[in-house]
């Protein structure tokens, strides 16, 4: 395959061809240039919504508390959830390109009462499909680990959620 | 935006030999054969073998580019990088092609327009900064066969209503 040269200035070039240009010598192709766009995704905290691993006593030894993808939540090791205990799943929503699936990461994240503080895990559908509507919508629960001892209080504290089209 | 090239194969363009009597003697009649002969040189032709494709993104909230370079580098600038990951069409990503046929030593020229405007029906996006590059990639006696790649950069308004885009746009190759 032999590339040449381009070159900016056609001067000398044309030596051994007729100067005027006869029929047939030119050829024209029309060409294409095309993109899609697609409707940005955007991904929504429902505001009235919240991970909640509910209200319990941690024991000696510590424990788990899951909180699945209904919002039921269920105690492990000395972990005792109280009678009154309410938990709840998080809950998103997403809009965006209709038909469209789309990828979910969610971190990791930790909650604290200013003193003590206790670490979560995150569990998530991996991806969901926008509706006709370009709506969709999907709900995080997740798993506390608590050491056993930890402080009395309300304990707060944040995670990620990205989204991105497939 | 105007590129030339010449192509190598020393064959000339065009031969003429006339013949030229010989001498006649008063009186006498003779007659000798002389030779002719001529090239026609076959029309240069293009075709286009594919679009000048920017493939799919999700519209950017700020102004963003995408150029497609003739060898087909993909270089995505601004926020419209973030979705350049997603699921593309089948046709994918990549420089406009055409194919130059040629025959003989001819010197020519390739016109590329300055921009090329998209369109989905109401909103426009622009083409700018074309390039292309001309790649020989098959000789054959007189006959020889250029692939000619055309490059660009997509200029992307910030909230680019989505949509398919599509603009056309107009190769033109000529002898000199």
């Amino acid at each position: 395959m032999k590339k040449l040269t381009v070159c900016a200035v056609f001067a000398a070039a044309a030596i051994s061809t007729p100067a005027m240009a006869a029929p047939g010598d030119t050829s024209t192709a029309q060409g294409s240039a095309t993109a899609e766009v697609v409707a940005p995704i955007t991904l929504t905290h429902v505001s009235t919504a919240s991970l909640d691993f509910g209200t319990f006593t941690t024991g000696t030894g510590g424990g788990t508390v899951t909180v699945d993808s209904t919002g039921a939540g269920t105690a492990g090791g000395d972990v005792t959830l109280i009678g009154a205990s309410v938990e709840a799943a998080d809950e998103f929503e997403v809009a965006g390109d209709a038909d469209r699936t789309f990828s979910i990461t969610t971190t990791v994240g930790s909650v604290t009462n200013g003193t003590d503080s206790m670490d979560f895990s995150t569990s998530a559908a991996s991806s969901g499909t926008l509706d006709a509507a370009g709506k969709a919508s999907f709900v995080v629960g997740g798993e506390l680990t608590i050491l056993g001892g930890e402080s009395a209080g309300v304990y707060n504290g944040t995670y990620d959620v990205t989204v991105a089209y497939d | 935006m105007r590129i030339a090239w010449r192509s190598f194969p020393s064959l000339s363009l065009a031969a003429l030999c006339v013949a030229i009597p010989a001498h006649a003697e008063p009186g006498d009649a003779t007659q000798t054969t002389g030779t002719a002969a001529a090239t026609v040189a076959e029309p240069m032709n293009i075709q286009r073998i594919n679009d000048l494709r920017f493939g799919r993104f999700a519209s950017p909230s700020t102004a963003s580019t995408i150029q497609i370079d003739p060898d087909g580098t993909f270089l995505p600038t601004g926020e419209v990088t973030a979705s350049t990951g997603m699921a593309q069409p089948a046709s994918g990503r990549g420089p406009a092609q055409f194919l130059l046929q040629q025959s003989g030593k001819r010197t020519g020229q390739v016109d590329l327009p300055t921009e090329i405007i998209l369109s989905n029906g109401s909103e426009t996006m622009t083409v700018t900064n074309l390039t292309s590059e001309l790649t020989q990639i098959s000789k054959s006696g007189r006959d020889q066969v250029y692939r000619l790649d055309v490059g660009g950069t997509l200029q992307i308004e910030g909230l680019q209503a989505s949509g398919y885009y599509v603009g056309e746009f107009d190769v033109t190759v000529s002898y000199n």
